[in-house]
């Protein structure tokens, strides 16, 4: 077809089950020579150059550089270790085409897979278009171009993150919701908290008025209490939320299905400013109720309680 | 040093205006002991409340040392109640957060005068009787000590009144006794000092007693 810039072709084979992992592995193989998605990719993470029966390991396999691992009774040598991504690439390992190629002596593939025609088949052919072509478009075209019944699908790139950057979207939505619900709530029950107890020491700041205290030091004296509970329930919160996700991170990860979730001290710092900045606010905002209760008192009316 | 010219305080209650202090004139000079007497309800707390500032008359002239208080603002209120004025108030009266010695320096604390201010509070406590009870908590005394450390705060800032709203009540005889001797000697040491009671062996020890009646102020004893 015209319009392509560059092509070139993937392998997925998935295994049944391997002595590294505790689930299935997939088997991606790619073509050194034409693969412009992969090798860039896997170069960024590591200096690499991949020879006959090595593999680059995903994060969740149990093998180090250096060590084997064994698919469909057949060795490879990993030669380097993905970081941790969060999506499937942790448990996928990154091969050559000539070096899954060494699957074909193998007794089980003879059982499971069509090993006979294991070098004529692929799984995908990466397509990068020419300048000036949408990808979205080309989709089409190549739908348009081969009949269904060929079994030939076409997506782009955007497909495949749409769901993830879906799901993200939508778990940003609700929680900047939830966070707004919080604030709110946690708001008008320290306004309640502060004014109640605050009630119950009018005479304490009726003394202070006889004794000779002006509006604005007793002001001052509940901002500053105010000031003092927040700070302190601020750090607490925090404390208790970041311990809360270091111990139970993978629970979270898998009950609202984000796939990585990492937490890391310079990623966490701006949250924790602003969530003190609104601890802060929120204290201050609710003493100032109570300050502006006490302060359209007349004195005598605070001390009456002790008559 | 003290006048009071047809001082006057009015509530309203039940929707119609009720004369809680009726047209109140008096004096009191330095060094003089006075006593107002009435039942319960006849107006002395209201009368002590506008002469320590905490309330603003409906009419009438409050005169401190020429100083019409009257007239001052919040703000000159508060240092006329911090500098000129201490104030006994009428039961319990304690910061109880505070130690017996933050609660006696206080007014100094909040008038920014604290310059050796710890030191003069614990020669007060010395005076009452009370040395060696500077750290302890205002829960932990008894009735009686616990007014003789509120005369104490009261004089922290050697005011040129004291005012001392029903000091003996829920008191024996015994503290009854020690708080008026140091109310009288406050005042031959030059401090105006009006006391209210209704109890009748406090009158011993006061040059003067006024009577409050519904309201209305008359002399009872020179």
């Amino acid at each position: 077809m015209e319009g392509i810039k560059r092509i070139s072709p993937q392998l997925y084979v998935s295994t049944l089950a391997a002595s590294c992992c505790d689930a299935a592995v997939q088997l991606i193989a790619f073509d050194p020579a034409t693969d412009f998605v992969v090798q860039p990719w896997l170069q960024s993470q590591d200096e690499l150059n991949l020879q006959y029966g090595e593999v680059v390991a995903g994060y969740n396999l149990a093998a180090d550089v250096g060590e084997t691992v064994r698919f469909y009774n057949t060795d490879f040598k990993v030669a380097a270790k993905l970081e941790k991504t969060g999506m499937g690439y942790d448990n996928s390992v990154f091969m050559s085409f000539d070096t899954i190629y060494k699957l074909k002596d193998s007794e089980i593939v003879a059982q499971t897979l069509p090993k006979d025609n294991l070098e004529s088949i692929i799984s995908m052919l990466m397509v990068d278009v020419k300048d000036g072509v949408t990808p979205g478009v080309y989709k089409i075209d190549i739908q348009e171009a081969y009949p269904e019944d060929e079994e030939i699908y076409a997506c782009t790139a955007d497909d495949f993150m749409s769901g993830l950057a879906a799901q993200v979207k939508k778990l940003t939505g609700y929680g900047s919701l939830l966070t707004l619900f919080l604030v709110i709530s946690t708001s008008l029950a320290l306004i309640s908290i502060f004014v109640i107890t605050i009630n119950e020491r009018k005479y304490e700041f009726g003394i202070f008025y006889t004794l000779g205290a002006r509006k604005n030091q007793v002001a001052k004296i509940i901002l500053t209490e105010a000031a003092i509970i927040s700070f302190v329930g601020g750090i607490l919160g925090i404390v208790f939320s970041f311990l809360g996700i270091t111990f139970f991170h993978e629970r979270i990860s898998i009950n609202l299905d984000i796939p990585y979730l990492d937490i890391g001290f310079i990623q966490v710092l701006p949250i924790v400013l602003w969530s003190m900045g609104i601890a802060l606010l929120a204290g201050l905002c609710a003493a100032l109720c109570s300050v502006y209760m006490i302060a359209r008192k007349e004195p005598y009316r605070l001390i009456r309680e002790i008559e | 040093m003290i006048k009071i010219d047809r001082l006057t305080k009015s509530f309203i209650r039940n929707g119609a205006e009720f004369p809680a202090v009726k047209e109140v004139v008096m004096s009191i000079e330095k060094g003089r002991l006075v006593a107002v007497i009435g039942q319960s309800g006849s107006g002395k707390t209201t009368l002590f409340n506008m002469i320590a500032g905490l309330i603003k008359p409906t009419s009438g002239i409050i005169t401190i040392n020429d100083k019409d208080i009257t007239t001052l603002s919040e703000k000159e209120l508060a240092k006329y109640r911090n500098q000129d004025v201490g104030y006994i108030l009428q039961g319990n009266s304690m910061l109880n957060n505070f130690t017996v010695l933050d609660n006696v320096c206080m007014p100094a604390y909040l008038s920014a005068c604290k310059e050796e201010v710890r030191l003069r509070a614990k020669e007060l406590l010395a005076e009452m009787g009370l040395k060696g009870y500077e750290n302890e908590y205002p829960k932990n005394l008894s009735g009686g000590e616990v007014k003789r450390v509120s005369i104490a705060r009261a004089m922290i800032n050697n005011p040129v009144l004291l005012l001392a709203d029903e000091p003996t009540s829920n008191l024996g005889p015994e503290n009854s006794r020690k708080v008026m001797e140091l109310l009288q000697k406050i005042s031959e040491n030059g401090t105006a000092v009006l006391v209210s009671t209704h109890e009748m062996e406090c009158l011993e020890y006061v040059d003067e007693i006024l009577k409050m009646q519904k309201g209305t102020l008359i002399k009872y004893r020179p």
